[in-house]
């Protein structure tokens, strides 16, 4: 078992490794299931291609918009998380470096 | 055959009969308004709608299971690291907890708009059906000795988005949402009855077509209300509330240089161990990326207005 | 009522559109059917001496009128009203076989209403003329028709 400083660098390793990846991974997944449904848009407000209507084509467009800033937010703290699991294990390895442990 | 293709095929098959109906009678000016009601009624998917509310709920879960989990986990392993900057993440990890809170809100908001719309799409294909119905019956009681039939085309879509007002316990941005939609909808006419009186198998297709042209009508209307509660989601993720669903960057990322003070161990973890000196920048903030398709362009008063704010450096 | 059920529905609907459909394209073929055979009917009638030979079409116009050379020697005054009663006749005859098509079809509720200038057939004896309206001792030297009608 190691001193408080080896285990506040393996708490850094798992922020870093484990925990933040982890919730960018979680939001990747919600990013995807959010494509299934932006997928689906064209589907739900649907109108006939030989059809003289399309009843839905503003409810279409308001909902492209709606679920395209939802896509950019998600895609926005995913890319932040990956970041900071960066920084944070340079950090870590900044830490160990400094110690010769690397 | 999917269910939106026996929808379509049906529909499309009830316009030919009623083609056929009026050149039958002479056409007039009958026969070209006949393709665009029935081309009206086959708009919009409702099954369609709840694969996409599928997908929301998973993504519900996912936010408030995996991600919470792991958020748990980070906020116990910033424990015992201090400074400017490892407080400056511990609060980003708090703000994220919030943005997830929010997150499912807007989700929540998403699911309630699309219900809203499955529940147009199949209320206009009630109205479409009973209308359809008491066409046939007028064109029949036509032939009878009276030749008089009046009856009178119950409006489905008329105040179908009633319930929505009414779900007012929730938050945020599904609060937010329902309110908008609310107010859109209470300011509706919400009347779609039509009264088909037959003196003549023509003048049942005409009432039929004026009933039909009042179905769609009070469909837009209804779906007024569904586009404005996207507006007011839009609005809310992009606008108003964009600093809480997207945490701004932490110290980590941005500060152009690190400072082990600022995110350091306790003198007691640190003991004897020495301190980094490398100072340089842990990690490039990227810069700032390109609009996306919807952030400019829209509306007379403000073209150049960014909707959805870029992060990081120009 | 979810999609499955409006779907079942809308099937019943398309079915009995089609049947109603298919009903009146029946009765309008029937009735255009009708119509062609009323307007091609034509009714011919003849004097008892074949003497004058009348044909007339479904609207009660003349079309053919012959005269044998013994009907020219008779007395023009003669001749005239002997044309007319044959012309008569013959125009009744069309009017019939114009009736022959659509009565059925009226029995058969296809047809509501028979065409016009149908009238019955003539049976019995025609009714009285109206007496003319006597003049009345104030009325010499007046115009008889200025205060009373036909």
């Amino acid at each position: 078992m190691g001193d408080q400083f080896s285990v506040q660098l393996d708490r850094l390793d798992s922020l870093a490794r484990d925990r933040l990846p982890g919730m960018a991974g979680a939001l990747v997944e919600v990013l995807s299931h959010l494509n299934h449904v932006i997928d689906g848009t064209y589907g739900a407000f649907f109108a006939h291609p030989l059809g003289q209507e399309d009843v839905f084509a503003g409810t279409r467009e308001e909902f492209r918009v709606t679920t395209d800033f939802l896509q950019q937010v998600l895609q926005d703290n995913v890319g932040n998380l990956e970041l900071a699991a960066l920084a944070l294990r340079e950090i870590a390895s900044r830490y160990r470096r400094a110690d010769g442990q690397e | 055959m999917s269910g939106y293709q026996e929808w379509a095929d049906n529909m499309y098959g009830q316009r030919d009969h009623f083609l056929g109906l009026a050149a039958e009678y002479g056409m007039g000016l009958i026969g070209p308004r006949i393709p665009p009601l029935f081309d009206a009624f086959v708009c919009g998917d409702p099954d369609r709608v709840e694969e996409m509310v599928d997908h929301l709920n998973a993504a519900k879960y996912v936010l408030n299971k995996d991600l919470r989990e792991h958020l748990g986990g980070a906020q116990l392993d910033m424990a015992g690291w201090v400074g400017d900057a490892a407080a400056d993440f511990l609060d980003y990890l708090l703000q994220l907890e919030d943005a997830i809170g929010l997150l499912t809100e807007c989700l929540d908001a998403l699911i309630v708009i699309l219900r809203s719309h499955a529940a147009v799409v199949l209320a206009m294909r009630q109205d479409a059906l009973n209308l359809v119905d008491l066409a046939l019956q007028g064109i029949e009681a036509a032939g009878a000795d009276d030749w008089k039939v009046a009856l009178a085309v119950v409006g489905a879509v008329a105040g179908v988005l009633g319930t929505v007002a009414s779900l007012g316990t929730a938050t945020g941005a599904l609060v937010e949402v329902v309110t908008v939609m609310g107010s859109a909808i209470s300011g509706s006419a919400g009347v779609a009855g039509a009264v088909i009186d037959a003196s003549s198998e023509l003048g049942v297709l005409d009432d039929m077509i004026k009933a039909g042209e009042g179905i769609v009508a009070e469909v837009r209307e209804q779906t007024s209300a569904v586009d404005a509660g996207l507006r007011e989601l839009a609005r809310f993720v992009s606008g108003t509330k964009l600093a809480e669903v997207r945490p701004d960057r932490p110290d980590v990322i941005t500060a152009p240089s690190f400072d082990p003070g600022s995110f350091g161990m306790t003198d007691e973890a640190q003991g004897r161990h020495p301190r980094p000196t490398d100072t340089t920048d842990l990690v490039p903030e990227p810069k700032r990326r390109p609009d996306g398709p919807y952030d400019r362009g829209r509306g007379m008063i403000d073209p150049d207005r960014d909707r959805y704010e870029e992060q990081g450096p120009a | 009522m979810n999609s499955e059920e409006l779907n079942r529905r809308a099937a019943e609907l398309t079915g009995r559109a089609a049947e109603v459909y298919s009903r009146v394209h029946r009765r309008e073929e029937t009735l255009r059917a009708a119509r062609e055979r009323a307007v091609a009917a034509t009714g011919e009638a003849s004097s008892p001496d074949g003497s004058v030979r009348v044909t007339v079409d479904a609207g009660g116009m003349v079309t053919a009128l012959d005269l044998a050379p013994s009907a020219l020697g008779s007395d023009p005054s003669r001749l005239a009203a002997l044309v007319v009663r044959v012309a008569q006749e013959a125009a009744g005859r069309a009017r019939a076989a114009v009736r022959e098509v659509y009565t059925p079809l009226q029995r058969e509720g296809v047809l509501r209403d028979a065409p016009v200038l149908l009238p019955e057939p003539h049976r019995g004896a025609p009714p009285p003329p109206r007496p003319r309206p006597q003049p009345r001792d104030d009325d010499f030297d007046r115009p008889v028709l200025r205060d009373e009608g036909w």
